[in-house]
C-alpha cells in the first residue's frame, strides 16, 4: 500500500509510478545535485546517532523526513509558546496576588506577542502544512516531488518564527526587544516615526518570511493536486475527492488569499517606517484583517480536514451526506476572507460595512452547521461494539465539542451591538481558546494519533500516556475557556497584566492559571509517549491493509486491548436513499437559514445604533458635555467645553446625568476609551490615529469615580493607561455627598472603577508599576469637610524597593538591575515630580492646592484644609520615559518610549 | 460486521467495542457543549443594560440547538 510503505527515494522516470507526467531531468540541475548530497552526507552523520535516527526518522523516505521534521518543529514551537504564556500567565496570577513582577513590561507583552505567534504560525499552522501534505499524498496515492520546495518552505516558515522575535544582544544579556505588540501588530503600532513603541525591522521580515514559506507550501500543494488532476482525469474512476479532501482544497485556495493581504499591510508599514510613505492606519487595519481573521478559519479547517477524514475511518461509512460536505468547503471559501471587519466594529467604519460583516459572519454560520450535523449524523447506525474509543476518537470527540462550544459563541461576538461591552475582553479569549485549544488542536491530536504510527513504523507505546494527554487536554482547556469566560464577563480586558486585585478576579484568574497549568503538563504525556514509541513501541505493519484499515490500526494502538475492534474494512451497502438523508439536511440549513435572518433582523437597529454613534459627532440633548479626547502613548489629553470646562489628564468629567459627547482621535497607536457598566450600558469605542471617533453616553446618575481604562493594547505601558470619569453631583443638588450611595450601587459594576478608601486611614504606597496599591488610577481617597473648610489628611510613600526596570518614575534603563535604586540614592531619594492635590473646578478645570516633591523611602504626610469638593492627587502629569540600555535602542533594534502616569487618583471631599 | 472483518484473536481481545455508541455520546457531549455556551450567554442576558443587544442571537441558537437535536434524533441513519 503506498500510504503505508516508505517512500524510498529514487529516479524518476518519465511517468512515475502513479502514470503521473513527471518533469525528468537526466541529471539534476547542479543546486539540486549539491543539496541531495549534502543532505545524504548530514543524514548518514545523524543516523549514527540512535536519538537522530530515531526521533528524525531518517531511515525513511524524504517525505516522511520531511512530514516528522514539520511535526516535531511544530511540538517544538507549540512547547515554546506555552512557556510564554506560563510566563505572562505567572506575572498576571502574581500581580492579583499583590506581588512584585520580575519580568520587565516588555518581556511581559512580549511573551503574550510570541505566544500568539509561535502557537498560530509555528505549531498549528506548520502542522496543518505536514499533515495535509501528508493526506494528500497519501490519500491520493501521488508521488511526492520537489522535495527542495518543501524543505524550503520549512525554513521559511521557521525561520520566520526566529525573526518574529527580533534582536537578542548576547552580551551583555538582553532580550528586551522582543516584540511586545499582541499577537498580531496593528498599524501604526510598532512602525517607525508613526508610533512611540517600534519593533525591529526583523519583525516585519519575519511576516513576509512567514507569508513566503506557507505560499511557496501552496504552490507545493497545488502542483500535487495538479498531478492528482491529470492521473485521475486518465483513469476511470473518475474525480471524486473524497469529502475531507474538499476541506484540504479549501485551505489550499484560502491560504494565499489570507496570506497576501497581510504582505500588503506588512510592506505598507515597512514603506511607511523606512521609506517615508504615507500611512492610514484605518485602512492597513481593515487589509490585515482580512488576514487576522481568515487565518483562524484556515487553521480551523485543519480539525475539519481531520474529522471528515477520520470520523468516516472510525465509523467504517462513508460521510453522511457527501454533496453538503462539498458545499460547506465551498461556502468556507467565499465567505471566510469577508469577515475581517467584524474586529474592527468600534471604529468610524461606514455603517453599511460593518452591517455588511455582521451579516456574512452570522452567514458563516451555515458551513459550520452543515459540518457539524453531518459529521454527527455520519455516526448515526453505528453500533457501539463496532466503536472504539481509542485516543483519536477521543480527540475527535473533543474537537467537536470544542467547536461547538467557542462555536456558538461566534454569533456572539458578531452582534455588533453586543460586541461593545465584549470587545478586547477575555471574553472573546474564551470564545477563541474554545475553538484553538479545544477545536484545533483536538482535531490536531487526532490526526497525529492516526498518522504517527504510520509515518515511525511504529504502535504507540502506552494506551494510558495517550489518555492522559487527552484527559488533561480536555479537562485544562475546558478549565481554562472557563476562567477567561468568567473574567471576560465582569469586563476584564485581555493582554491586561494589571487588573482590578478583586477577590472575584483573583479566583477566576487562578482558575484560568490552573486550567492552563493542566493543558500544558497535559502536553509533556504526549511528548513522552511519542519518545517511547519511537525508541520501544512494538513495530506496526500495514502490510496488507487498505489505507483506512492502516489508520485504525494506528488509531488502535492507543485503545485498551479488552475495548478492541477488527480494523477490516466493512463492506457497506446503501440502505438509505441520499433523498431521504439530503432531506433532512435540507431541513437543518433550513432552519439555519431562517433563523440567520431572524437574528438579523434583531441585530440591525442596535448595530446601526453603534455605527452612527462612533461616525456621527451626537447632541441632541440639553446641556451636553462636549468632550475632546487625544489618546497618546500612554494617556489621554481631555479638553472639555459645556457646563463644566478645563484640561485634564487621563480625567473626564460630568454632572450626575448629564450627556456627554466625545470627540477623539489619537496617535502613535490604537486607542480604546472603555467603560464597562453593568447597570447602564457600556462605552467601548476604539480610537484609530488619523481618524476620529464619537460617542455619546449619559454619565451615571450617582456621582462617583468610574474606572475606564484604554481597551485596546498600545505598547509596553499599556496597563498604566488608564483614565477616570467623575461624575459630579448636580450644580443645583446641594452639598457634596458622600460615596455611599456610589459604593451601594457597586459602582454600576464597572470593575475598574478604583477602590474607595478612607484619607484617614488611606495608606496609599506605591509598587514596581509605579502605581498607588496595585490600582490605576490609584484608590479614590474619601474624607469629609464643611462647607467652611477643614483639614483633610492622608499619607504616602514611595518605597525605595518599588523602583526597578518597571518603573516609570525612574528613567534609567541600564541593565544593572540595582541602577534605578543607585539614581535615587545619588539624588537625595527625590524624584524629580511634583505631588500635587489640584482642585476641580468645574467653571476653570484644575487648581492647584499643594505640590511637594515625589520623596522616595520614607511616609510622607499631606495635611491640607479643603472644602468640600473633588480633587486630584499625586502626579497629574504623564512623566515621560525612554528605554535605551548601553545605548542599544535604535530604528534597527526598535525602542520604546512615551509618557506614563499611573500614581495618582482622587479624593473625594463629602459636605459635612 | 461482517466475517470479512475478522482478525486474530491476539490483536483484537475479546472484541468488546464501546458500551456507548458514538452517535449518542457524541450527541451528549454537543449537548454539553451548547449548554455551555448558552451558560455563557445567560449572563449578558440577565443584565438589563445588555439584554436588548443579547436577547435576539441568544434566542436564535437556542433554537437552533434545539432543531438541531430535533432533527438529529428524527433523520435517518446513516446506513
Amino acid at each position: 500500500m503506498a500510504a503505508v510503505e516508505p517512500q524510498r527515494d529514487r529516479p524518476r522516470s518519465n511517468t512515475g509510478e502513479a502514470g503521473v507526467n513527471l518533469p525528468v531531468f537526466e541529471e539534476p540541475p547542479a543546486l539540486i545535485r549539491f543539496l541531495d548530497q549534502t543532505e545524504e552526507a548530514i543524514r548518514q552523520r545523524l543516523a549514527k546517532l540512535k536519538l537522530f535516527e530515531r526521533v528524525f526518522l531518517l531511515h525513511r523516505d524524504w517525505m516522511t523526513r520531511i512530514t516528522i521534521l514539520m511535526i516535531i518543529l511544530a511540538l517544538f514551537w507549540g512547547a515554546v509558546g506555552g512557556f510564554d504564556i506560563f510566563s505572562f500567565q505567572t506575572q498576571v496570577v502574581g500581580y492579583v496576588g499583590q506581588s512584585s513582577l520580575h519580568l520587565s513590561d516588555v518581556e511581559i507583552y512580549s511573551s503574550v506577542t510570541l505566544h500568539g505567534l509561535r502557537e498560530f504560525f509555528g505549531f498549528v499552522q506548520q502542522l496543518e502544512m505536514g499533515v495535509l501534505g501528508f493526506l494528500l499524498i497519501n490519500a491520493l496515492g501521488l508521488v511526492p516531488r520537489h522535495k527542495w520546495s518543501l524543505y524550503l518552505s520549512v525554513g521559511l516558515v521557521n525561520a520566520s518564527i526566529l525573526l518574529l522575535e527580533g534582536p537578542v544582544y548576547l552580551s551583555p544579556f538582553n532580550d528586551n526587544y522582543f516584540p511586545a505588540i499582541g499577537w498580531y501588530f496593528l498599524s501604526p503600532l510598532g512602525v517607525a516615526g508613526h508610533s512611540a513603541y517600534v519593533v525591529s525591522p526583523l519583525f516585519f521580515l519575519g511576516w513576509l518570511s512567514l507569508a513566503a514559506g506557507v505560499l511557496l507550501w501552496t504552490g507545493w500543494m497545488v502542483v500535487h493536486l495538479r498531478d492528482w488532476f491529470r492521473k485521475a482525469r486518465a483513469s476511470s474512476s473518475g474525480l471524486r475527492f473524497p469529502a475531507f479532501l474538499w476541506m484540504l482544497l479549501a485551505a489550499v485556495v484560502l491560504t494565499p488569499v489570507t496570506y497576501v493581504p497581510v504582505v500588503i499591510s506588512t510592506v505598507w508599514d515597512m514603506g511607511a517606517a523606512y521609506g517615508g510613505w504615507a500611512l492610514n492606519a484605518l485602512s492597513n487595519q481593515v487589509i490585515f484583517w482580512i488576514f487576522g481573521h481568515s487565518i483562524v478559519y484556515l487553521l480551523f479547517l485543519l480539525p475539519l480536514v481531520s474529522l471528515y477524514f477520520l470520523i468516516p475511518i472510525l465509523a467504517r461509512r462513508p460521510v453522511y451526506s457527501y454533496r453538503f460536505a462539498v458545499v460547506s468547503a465551498l461556502l468556507f471559501i467565499v465567505l471566510t476572507p469577508m469577515l475581517g471587519i467584524h474586529h474592527l466594529y468600534l471604529t468610524p467604519l461606514p455603517a453599511w460595512s460593518t452591517w455588511l460583516t455582521m451579516a456574512l459572519s452570522f452567514a458563516i454560520i451555515v458551513p459550520s452547521a452543515i459540518t457539524f450535523f453531518s459529521l454527527w449524523m455520519t455516526l448515526k447506525g453505528v453500533p457501539a461494539r463496532a466503536w472504539e474509543w481509542n485516543a483519536v476518537a477521543l480527540f475527535a470527540l473533543l474537537s467537536m465539542g470544542g467547536m461547538v462550544f467557542g462555536g456558538l459563541t461566534g454569533p456572539v461576538v458578531a452582534t455588533q451591538a453586543w460586541d461593545v461591552d465584549l470587545h478586547n475582553s477575555l471574553f472573546v479569549l474564551s470564545h477563541f481558546h474554545a475553538i484553538t485549544v479545544l477545536g484545533i488542536a483536538g482535531g490536531a491530536f487526532a490526526l497525529l494519533y492516526a498518522i504517527f504510527p504510520i509515518l515511525s513504523g511504529r504502535q504507540w507505546f502506552s494506551v494510558g500516556l495517550a489518555r492522559l494527554h487527552f484527559l488533561g487536554t480536555a479537562v485544562g482547556g475546558v478549565t481554562l475557556v472557563i476562567g477567561m469566560d468568567e473574567l471576560g464577563s465582569l469586563g476584564i480586558l485581555r493582554r491586561q497584566v494589571i487588573l482590578p486585585v478583586l477577590p472575584v478576579v483573583t479566583v477566576d484568574q487562578w482558575v484560568l492559571f490552573s486550567g492552563m497549568i493542566v493543558v500544558l503538563l497535559a502536553q509533556l504525556f504526549l511528548v513522552a509517549n511519542g519518545f517511547l514509541t519511537v525508541f520501544k513501541g512494538e513495530l506496526y505493519s500495514a502490510a496488507g491493509l487498505s489505507f483506512d484499515e492502516a489508520v485504525r490500526r494506528a488509531a488502535q494502538s492507543t485503545c485498551p486491548r479488552a475495548h478492541r475492534v477488527p480494523v477490516q474494512d466493512v463492506p457497506f451497502v446503501r440502505r438509505v436513499p441520499r433523498a431521504r438523508r439530503e432531506g433532512i439536511e435540507k431541513a437543518w440549513i433550513g432552519t439555519v437559514g431562517v433563523l440567520l435572518v431572524l437574528v438579523l433582523v434583531a441585530a440591525t437597529p442596535g448595530a446601526l445604533g453603534v455605527s452612527q454613534g462612533i461616525n456621527d459627532p451626537g447632541t441632541g440633548h440639553a446641556d451636553t458635555e462636549f468632550v475632546t479626547l487625544y489618546g497618546q502613548q500612554y494617556y489621554w489629553t481631555v479638553n472639555e467645553s459645556g457646563a463644566i470646562r478645563g484640561s485634564y489628564n487621563n480625567t473626564l468629567v460630568a454632572y450626575a446625568g448629564q450627556w456627554v459627547a466625545l470627540n477623539m482621535t489619537a496617535a502613535g497607536a490604537t486607542q480604546s476609551l472603555y467603560i464597562p457598566f453593568r447597570s447602564q450600558a457600556p462605552v467601548n469605542v476604539q480610537v484609530i490615529p488619523g481618524s476620529l471617533s464619537h460617542a455619546l453616553f449619559q454619565a451615571p446618575s450617582t456621582p462617583g469615580v468610574y474606572g475606564a481604562p484604554d481597551g485596546e493594547y498600545d505598547g509596553p505601558w499599556f496597563g498604566q493607561d488608564a483614565a477616570e470619569l467623575i461624575v459630579l453631583p448636580s450644580p443645583d443638588s446641594g452639598p457634596v455627598p458622600s460615596l455611599a450611595a456610589f459604593q451601594s450601587s457597586g459602582g454600576l459594576g464597572d470593575i475598574y472603577d478604583p477602590p474607595v478608601v478612607s484619607a484617614a486611614r488611606a495608606d496609599l504606597v506605591a509598587n514596581g508599576e509605579g502605581l498607588f496599591n496595585f490600582s490605576v488610577p490609584g484608590p479614590t481617597l474619601e474624607a469629609g469637610a464643611p462647607l467652611t473648610g477643614g483639614p483633610v489628611s492622608f499619607s504616602w510613600t514611595i518605597p525605595l524597593s518599588s523602583l526597578g526596570i518597571n518603573n516609570y518614575l525612574v528613567n534609567d534603563t541600564s541593565l544593572n538591575p540595582n541602577a534605578q535604586e543607585q539614581w535615587v540614592e545619588q539624588h537625595n531619594d527625590t524624584l524629580p515630580y511634583g505631588f500635587r492635590v489640584l482642585r476641580l473646578d468645574p467653571s476653570a478645570g484644575l487648581l492647584p492646592v499643594s505640590e511637594t516633591l515625589l520623596k522616595v523611602g520614607s511616609v510622607q504626610s499631606e495635611n491640607l484644609t479643603l472644602v468640600p469638593g473633588v480633587y486630584l492627587y499625586g502626579l497629574t502629569r504623564p512623566v515621560s520615559y525612554v528605554y535605551d540600555p548601553n545605548g542599544e535602542s535604535t530604528g534597527q533594534t526598535g525602542f520604546q518610549t512615551g509618557s506614563v502616569m499611573g500614581l495618582w487618583g482622587a479624593l473625594w471631599v463629602e459636605s459635612l | 460486521m461482517t466475517a470479512a472483518t475478522e482478525e486474530p484473536a491476539s490483536a483484537a481481545g475479546p472484541r468488546q467495542g464501546a458500551s456507548v455508541a458514538p452517535f449518542t455520546a457524541f450527541g451528549l457531549v454537543l449537548l454539553a457543549a451548547g449548554s455551555g455556551a448558552l451558560w455563557e450567554m445567560a449572563y449578558y442576558d440577565g443584565l438589563p443594560a445588555l439584554f436588548q443587544a443579547a436577547i435576539g442571537t441568544t434566542l436564535g441558537i437556542v433554537v437552533a440547538l434545539t432543531a438541531f437535536f430535533v432533527l438529529g434524533l428524527k433523520g435517518p441513519p446513516n446506513e
